[in-house]
């Protein structure tokens, strides 16, 4: 089961870099981090920090998409953006599986990781705005806070898929591939949101 | 007893911040320990920033600001230790939980019936902050505050004495000041360092207040105003009046 906040209690791990201090018992060894590219004639520091991002992205969308869920005011919204919720969660743990296939631990926080999360956080304080705008400008920026991080979940798939292709044939090329697909057959609902978006857009310009 | 002369602590505003904490890997306790002196800092900041224009005579005033200088480089220095990807509701949300755990230790150390139902009543009402600031995070932020914090409340902080510790600190670091994120022996700065050019921007070609009142007191005393019950100071430098510290220890003793 995914992770959804990361703390020391539940395992968090990371990497030091320039004004970070962590425990060293918890800091993961480049070795470890370069390891899962060699055979693969990648970088691995690089790969390992990106799997780890792009796992702090659907950990915070997730969160984002529940959050939108509770405030939402439209039944069939609330609907879609549980839906959200729970994609961004199966994500979640299907990318700390990956970490673990690559012998890393499930909450690894890497850099980049925490600057993905901290995008995503950004995002998510748009909806905050809402004393300065009527109900509809605060649904609309709910629905744009969701689609934006689903159109970024979107691309990362992508991102994903095209690392793993680039691997020379290896155990992690193998590991990369397998996850890649497994989050690819599963974006139709991503896919749904830009669609809903651009309707309900289409429908507020509408005259009444 | 005197820690470091305070006319030699102003430094560049470059030279107080740290490195901070990772939010995700933070000991429960050490981020409640990094709350808890920022907050006593910031106290402390506001009280001579306040009180220091209500005095009439110009070196109560100088005095003031000078020690409300220090303060504000201790706010700053202790505020870089947080983490600055936690979002603002969890930082409520952390700050409540804090406010819990000091009433609780509090609690727990507290001897007499009456203030100890004091510490439980601001424990209930944090208790209630608490369940708020979660709420705010959950709907806010979709993130379950129960996830957030530990399992449970860490080991309570303790009143004790600790007089000897301090004198351990003060005899291995008074020595140090800092350059960028780091803590250096002042002796290893360059004569042109950033420190010294500070040091003459703010306190050169002036009566400092903090030195010109021990000058005051003394004339008028004839002692330093210290108080040094275990003994002499650890360092032999600022034993500005060995007798004194003798005498002192000598006073404690025959009480
Ligand atoms: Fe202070
Ligand atoms: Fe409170």
């Amino acid at each position: 089961m995914a992770t959804l906040t990361v703390t020391k209690d539940k395992g968090g791990v990371s990497r030091p870099e320039g004004m970070t201090v962590i425990e060293p018992a918890l800091v993961v060894p480049l070795t470890k981090l370069k390891a899962i590219g060699k055979q693969a004639g990648l970088d691995g520091v690089f790969v390992a920090d990106l799997v780890s991002a792009l796992a702090m992205h659907e950990r915070h969308a997730a969160r984002v998409a529940a959050a939108a869920a509770e405030q939402t005011a439209r039944p069939k919204r609330r609907k879609v953006y549980e839906k959200l919720a729970q994609l961004h969660a199966e994500r979640t743990g299907a990318l700390e599986s990956l970490l673990v296939k690559l012998k890393l631990p499930a909450l690894y926080v890497s850099p980049a990781s925490r600057a993905a999360g901290n995008m995503v956080g950004a995002l998510a304080q748009a909806p905050l705005l809402a004393g300065s705008v009527d109900a509809e400008g605060r649904e609309c920026m709910l629905l744009d806070v969701a689609f934006l991080l689903a159109e970024q979940s979107l691309a990362n798939t992508e991102a994903l898929t095209a690392v793993a292709a680039a691997a020379t044939a290896s155990t992690t090329r193998t590991t990369l591939v397998k996850t890649a697909k497994l989050l690819a057959a599963n974006v139709a609902l991503f896919e749904k949101v830009r669609a809903l978006r651009k309707a309900s857009i289409v429908q507020a310009a509408r005259k009444k | 007893m005197p820690g470091r002369p305070t006319v030699v602590e102003h430094r560049h505003p470059y030279d107080e911040v740290r490195r901070h904490f990772e939010t995700h890997t933070v000991d429960p306790l050490s981020r409640l320990h990094s709350m808890t002196i920022l907050a006593a800092e910031q106290q402390t900041m506001n009280f001579y920033m306040n009180v220091g224009p209500t005095y009439v005579p110009p070196l109560a005033r100088g005095l003031y600001l000078e020690i409300a200088e220090i303060e504000e480089q201790h706010v700053t220095q202790y505020e870089s230790l947080l983490d600055p990807l936690d979002s603002w509701f969890e930082r409520e949300l952390l700050h409540h939980y804090n406010e819990c755990y000091l009433y609780w230790s509090f609690m727990h150390d507290e001897v007499d019936p009456r203030i100890r139902k004091l510490w439980e009543l601001h424990l209930a009402m944090e208790i209630e902050h608490v369940r708020v600031a979660g709420e705010l995070l959950r709907r806010h932020q979709g993130t379950d505050p129960a996830e957030l914090l530990p399992a449970k409340l860490p080991a309570p902080t303790r009143f004790q004495e600790n007089k000897q510790y301090i004198r351990t600190v003060l005899a291995a670091e008074i020595d140090l000041t800092s350059v960028g994120l780091d803590f250096v022996p002042l002796t290893a700065l360059p004569t042109d360092a950033r420190y010294f050019k500070y040091q003459a921007a703010v306190n050169g070609g002036i009566e400092v207040p903090s030195e010109a009142v021990i000058d005051r007191h003394v004339e008028a005393f004839g002692d330093d105003f210290r108080l040094t019950t275990e003994g002499p100071h650890p360092i032999p430098a600022l034993r500005s009046r060995p007798h004194a510290d003798l005498e002192d220890a000598a006073d404690e003793a025959e009480e």
